[in-house]
């Protein structure tokens, strides 16, 4: 099926909608829902940014089942307390359904649980693969996801308080990253040292 | 000092005016990049005084950046519409970004091949256009300028979900890597859509020339990545170039097929094309747009050797309302276009032969 608004994209967004017995329907690409969500608050009378949203959350629910099928609009879906999440930007859940788009980096914490479902729906992965600040250079990704896992078990090593794996870790990340830049790895450790004083303060 | 833009439209538009015989299936190829700076409000709900400091913050960064040398720098308000206009036809501003100039500016390379705007709908855009199907150049490219600016800004980063844009769609790599391509033996052939439904398929989008709702008008079309997160930068532009890659067998396997099987409607198409554009008066934008394509298709082909590839590059941006009306010197009526539009593609065909 051929996207409705830009009639080139195979749309993947299937919306219907039955309000005074008439059905409506609206088959749309990816990509226009999240062009369109900012530009136009609402096309033949569909809120894109809340389809955007709201649908991937509930093939989710439904257990992955809506890809292919027609999810529903269910308005109800949202419960009270992600209604009315606010960030310290001033950003908020109504604004961010409006737009489809967040206000500040912070944002992303704050509306993490409306963003879980939808990230997965959108992208290949969840988990950032590429370039991080201040590398040039990883030709074929590989060193990204080797320190990607090694950075999961410090973490985890950090909240069992086991520090001195997770110093081992630290320095293993680190010397892969020397492998690309010196930057990234100082600027990283440093955040390490920190959260080990704080926890051992606390 | 003289108006950037009057120097900028003294260029040839290099991506596209460059592209040499080896570059007629894939046109150019561009990759973009968005970063926001940290721990700062994005530019949807930053005030004006925090949209002023990032301009300032981004200009000083690029002004000691080695990649990019002596580059022009335009506030967007005090362009008129007609310049924005233009800028967008060169494809170096979005669309939305030529319609709605908030606090926001541009800095383009001199010879147009890097351009970063300030405050779209993140602090940053960058990206980098070269002729030709060349990703990984491109990439590393604007990788390198990146890199360059990002000893100076801070951006907004995160461990596992890397570089914060202000739309989810394009947060992790915050890149999108497109390639244009050129395919008027499919379009002839009538496989132009099956093949985009194809692709879509493949998780790439596909697009107009010009973006959104141009269709594939003079039978260019955009394909690029949808998803920025879960792949690194490099893993992305690699599944691109593969269906890039087939996309071009198709199309030169439907010339040669073309050739071989109706070799007189494609002469005929090509011929009716060239004629058209060659004696007109008048002539709309797409009607233009789409006689090009055939010409470029008997250009590339050899069927017609009397035309310089160039110059039918050129005439692709020339044509277009924002250019025709900077050539004409004032404001034109759509009628008043397509008459100027006539007059200098019979021109350029003229001097060509």
């Amino acid at each position: 099926m051929i996207c409705d608004i830009c009639n080139i994209n195979e749309a993947t967004i299937h919306v219907q909608e039955l309000k005074n017995g008439k059905k409506k329907t609206l088959n749309i690409c990816p990509h226009c829902a999240s062009e369109h969500s900012l530009a136009e608050k609402e096309i033949n009378g569909f809120n894109l940014a809340e389809i955007l949203y709201n649908i991937s959350s509930q093939m989710i629910k439904n257990g992955e089942e809506g890809e292919g099928g027609p999810a529903i609009l269910n308005p109800d879906f949202v419960s009270d307390d992600v209604a009315h999440l606010k960030c310290s930007c001033g950003w908020d859940t109504v604004k961010f359904r409006e737009t489809g788009r967040l206000g500040c980096p912070e944002c992303y914490k704050t509306f993490a649980i409306l963003l879980r479902d939808a990230l997965k729906s959108m992208h290949k992965g969840t988990f950032h693969m590429g370039k991080q600040p201040g590398t040039i250079v990883d030709t074929n990704g590989q060193i990204a996801t080797k320190i990607l896992s090694l950075q999961k078990e410090l973490e985890v090593s950090v909240q069992k308080e086991d520090y001195e794996k997770a110093a081992e870790l630290r320095d293993l990340i680190n010397s892969l990253r020397s492998e690309n830049t010196t930057k990234a790895a100082t600027r990283k450790t440093k955040k390490i040292t920190t959260q080990k004083t704080k926890k051992k303060n606390g | 000092m003289k108006n950037p833009i009057d120097k900028l439209i003294l260029n040839r538009v290099s991506w596209l005016a460059d592209c040499g015989p080896d570059d007629d299936i894939a046109i150019s190829t561009r990759i973009r990049l968005a970063r926001n700076l940290k721990d700062t409000p994005f530019p949807l709900a930053a005030s004006e005084e925090v949209l002023q400091k990032s301009v300032l913050a981004v200009q000083l960064a690029s002004e000691k950046s080695k990649s990019l040398k002596n580059p022009f720098f335009m506030d967007m308000q005090d362009l008129s519409d007609l310049e924005r206009a233009i800028l967008f036809e060169r494809r170096l501003i979005s669309l939305d970004f030529s319609v709605r100039p908030r606090c926001s500016a541009l800095i383009v390379s001199q010879h147009e091949d890097l351009s970063v705007m300030i405050n779209e709908e993140d602090h940053i855009r960058m990206q980098a256009i070269h002729s030709g199907l060349q990703l990984l150049d491109v990439w590393d490219r604007i990788n390198k300028f990146e890199a360059s600016i990002s000893d100076q800004i801070p951006f907004a980063y995160d461990q596992n979900l890397g570089f914060l844009t202000s739309c989810p769609t394009n947060v992790g790599t915050g890149m999108r890597a497109s390639v244009m391509l050129h395919l008027p033996g499919l379009a002839l052939a009538n496989q132009v859509k099956p093949l985009i439904q194809g692709i879509n398929k493949l998780g790439l989008a596909v697009r107009g020339i010009f973006g959104e709702g141009t269709d594939n008008l003079g039978n260019l079309c955009q394909i690029s990545n949808q998803s920025t997160l879960g792949e690194s930068e490099v893993e992305i532009i690699k599944r691109l170039e593969m269906v890039i890659a087939q996309i071009i067998n198709h199309e030169k396997n439907a010339r040669s097929k073309l050739l071989e099987t109706s070799k007189n409607l494609l002469l005929d198409n090509i011929g009716r094309a060239y004629g058209l554009l060659k004696f007109s008066y008048i002539i709309s934008s797409k009607e233009a747009l789409n006689s090009l394509s055939m010409l470029r298709l008997g250009v590339d082909m050899g069927v017609i050797k009397t035309v310089d590839i160039h110059t039918v590059n050129e005439l692709f941006i020339l044509a277009q309302p924002a250019h025709l009306q900077k050539y004409a010197g004032n404001a034109l009526s759509q009628a008043e276009r397509d008459e100027i539009r006539a007059n200098l593609i019979r021109e350029k065909l003229k001097k060509n032969n």
